[in-house]
Formats: C-alpha cells, sequence, structure tokens
C-alpha cells in the first residue's frame, strides 16, 4: 500500500499491509488533546482508535515538546469552561458588565457545542477576562488570579500525566545516543525552518513533521488536516497518516 | 529514546480521563476572594451609575 493519508477506519487494512506499523505510530498534539478532553469533536473517534491501539500493543510516541501546545490548549479551553461554571453559581452577585459577558460566554459555549467544535479562548480574550476581574481591585487582591485559583488551577493539574498515563506515551528523545535507536538521518532546527516557510504551518507542526520524516516510524496519527498534508507532501518511501473519518 | 519495551495504551483509558475530568469539575467552586472582588465591583458599578445619574441630572437643571 502506497504512502499517504488514511481515514481511522482503514488503520487495520493500512496495518495488516505494512508490519512496519507495529513498531510504534507518532501522535501530536491534535490527537492526544481530543482524546483526553471530552468536549472535543473528535474526542470518541479518538477513543475508539486508542481503545484499538491497546488491542493491537502498538506503542504511541511524541516529544516533549507537545507537552507546551497540549498544556496551552487546555487552558484555552477551561477559562470558557469554568466562566461558564460561575455563570451557573446561584446567586452570584456580580455587576451588569461581568453579568453580560458571562451570558455572552454562555452562549457562545453552548452554540459551539452544538457544531461538536471545541471553544478556545485566544490570548486576547483571556486578557479581556483578566482586566474585568482586576477592574478595582485593592492592592492585596487579584480577580484574575482569584478566578484561576478557584477553576482552572486544580482542573490542569496532572492532566498531561494523566493523558500521557492512560495514552501510554512514549517520549523520544532527541540526544545522540538515545536518538540514533529511531532516528533515520538526522533531524535538524534547519528542516523545521524550511517546513515552516514552504507549508505554512505552524512550528509545532513543523516539529512534528520533522519528528514523523526523520525517524524510523511508519505511522502519524493527527486530527489536524493541515499537518495531514504538510506531511503527505514532503514524506518518501512508506508513510502513513492517519484522520479522524471525519475530519 | 526509543524503549525496548515501549509503553502501548491502556484499555478504558478515554473513559477513565472522561471521569477524572467530570470529578475535578466538580470539585471546582469560586473561591471567597473571587467572590469578595466579584460583589465589591457590583457595589462600585451601581455608586458609579448613582454618580453618573446625579450629574446627569444636575447638568440638564442648569441646561434648563
Amino acid at each position: 500500500m502506497a504512502k499517504g493519508v488514511f481515514r481511522f477506519s482503514d488503520f487495520l487494512k493500512v496495518y495488516n499491509q505494512n508490519p512496519s506499523l507495529k513498531s510504534g505510530c507518532i501522535v501530536d498534539t491534535s490527537i492526544l488533546f481530543a482524546y483526553s478532553y471530552p468536549n472535543d469533536l473528535f474526542n470518541q473517534v479518538a477513543i475508539e482508535l486508542f481503545e484499538y491501539l491497546a488491542e493491537l500493543k502498538i506503542p504511541l510516541q511524541t516529544n516533549a515538546n507537545i507537552r507546551a501546545e497540549f498544556i496551552n490548549n487546555y487552558f484555552q479551553v477551561l477559562v470558557p469552561e469554568s466562566l461558564n461554571d460561575l455563570h451557573q453559581m446561584p446567586g452570584l452577585k456580580c455587576s451588569e458588565e461581568v453579568r453580560k459577558k458571562l451570558a455572552s460566554n454562555y452562549t457562545t459555549l453552548n452554540e459551539a457545542r452544538k457544531t461538536g467544535k471545541s471553544y478556545k479562548f485566544n490570548s486576547g480574550k483571556i486578557s479581556e477576562w483578566k482586566q474585568l476581574f482586576r477592574k478595582g481591585n485593592l492592592p492585596t487582591q487579584d480577580g484574575w488570579f482569584s478566578f484561576c485559583s478557584s477553576y482552572t488551577a486544580a482542573r490542569m493539574e496532572g492532566i498531561w500525566e494523566s493523558t500521557c498515563n492512560e495514552a501510554g506515551i512514549n517520549f523520544l528523545s532527541l540526544r545522540g545516543s538515545e536518538a540514533k535507536d529511531w532516528v533515520v538521518g538526522s533531524i535538524e532546527w534547519a528542516d523545521v525552518e524550511k517546513i515552516v516557510g514552504s507549508y505554512g504551518i505552524g512550528s509545532f507542526d513543523a516539529m512534528i513533521a520533522n519528528l514523523f520524516i526523520g525517524s524510523h516510524f511508519a505511522g502519524l496519527i493527527t486530527a489536524d488536516m493541515d499537518l495531514a498534508k504538510t506531511v503527505s507532501r514532503i514524506s518518501k518511501g512508506n508513510k502513513f497518516i492517519f484522520i479522524p473519518d471525519d475530519l | 529514546m526509543e524503549n525496548k519495551n515501549p509503553k502501548t495504551p491502556k484499555k478504558g483509558g478515554g473513559a477513565r480521563l472522561k471521569k477524572l475530568f467530570e470529578e475535578k469539575r466538580k470539585n471546582t467552586n469560586p473561591n471567597p476572594d473571587l467572590l469578595q472582588i466579584l460583589e465589591r465591583q457590583r457595589v462600585d458599578e451601581k455608586e458609579f451609575d448613582k454618580k453618573s445619574a446625579l450629574t446627569t441630572n444636575h447638568k440638564n437643571q442648569l441646561d434648563v
């Protein structure tokens, strides 16, 4: 079977014809996040695929760099979720300004859930809420820190570790003696620059693409179409990219 | 490093993560500091509105 992009439902067919997949697949942030976050559009399909991989005993590999992107994504969805919890608190006393914004967040979050998409706050939206919670604060208080310690602190704690533990993630080290076990050729930062510049994808995605292409692993699992298309374009030889059927 | 005996995904892992997510969500509540800050903002906003209304009234009277 030729290299290329395949749907999750084709995994077994591709696997049966390519025993090289048995040695492991690389996973990116999008699929780890989908597996870990129950309100993600691809949560259920990610769980089903990982159950399948557990049965086939296929190891999953990633790079420690993915952790930063995963943590960032998780915080970006937890803020609107937490604001919604605050909004639904019985007897909440707050200014009209905060109440209106909480109501607007509730509407947007529910609309996003109807379409199945994760509602993530960008940095601008987070700054907006920081300012709002800090409005009129006494010098000894910080409304934003109080919001975070109330809601996001406990929910963020250990989330990466729990996800990696359940998904059985193995970390690929780039250190010389350790890298020689899985690197084919070399993995260079210059190639990451080239991928970003030539294909217009983000640096995290470019790092994963570079890692996959430079490794002996035959499979990449992602819920990111941009990454799938880019890797498919660059990679040579027996490289298979798996994406959700509905992506 | 590629481990000679690499870990593989655990069966039922996704369901356990869902449960963990819900448990953590249930256990989060606003702390007293946050509630106090939100309440003060509400009082400040009312005071501000009252002052604004008075100023507008006063200005209207002067205009007449």
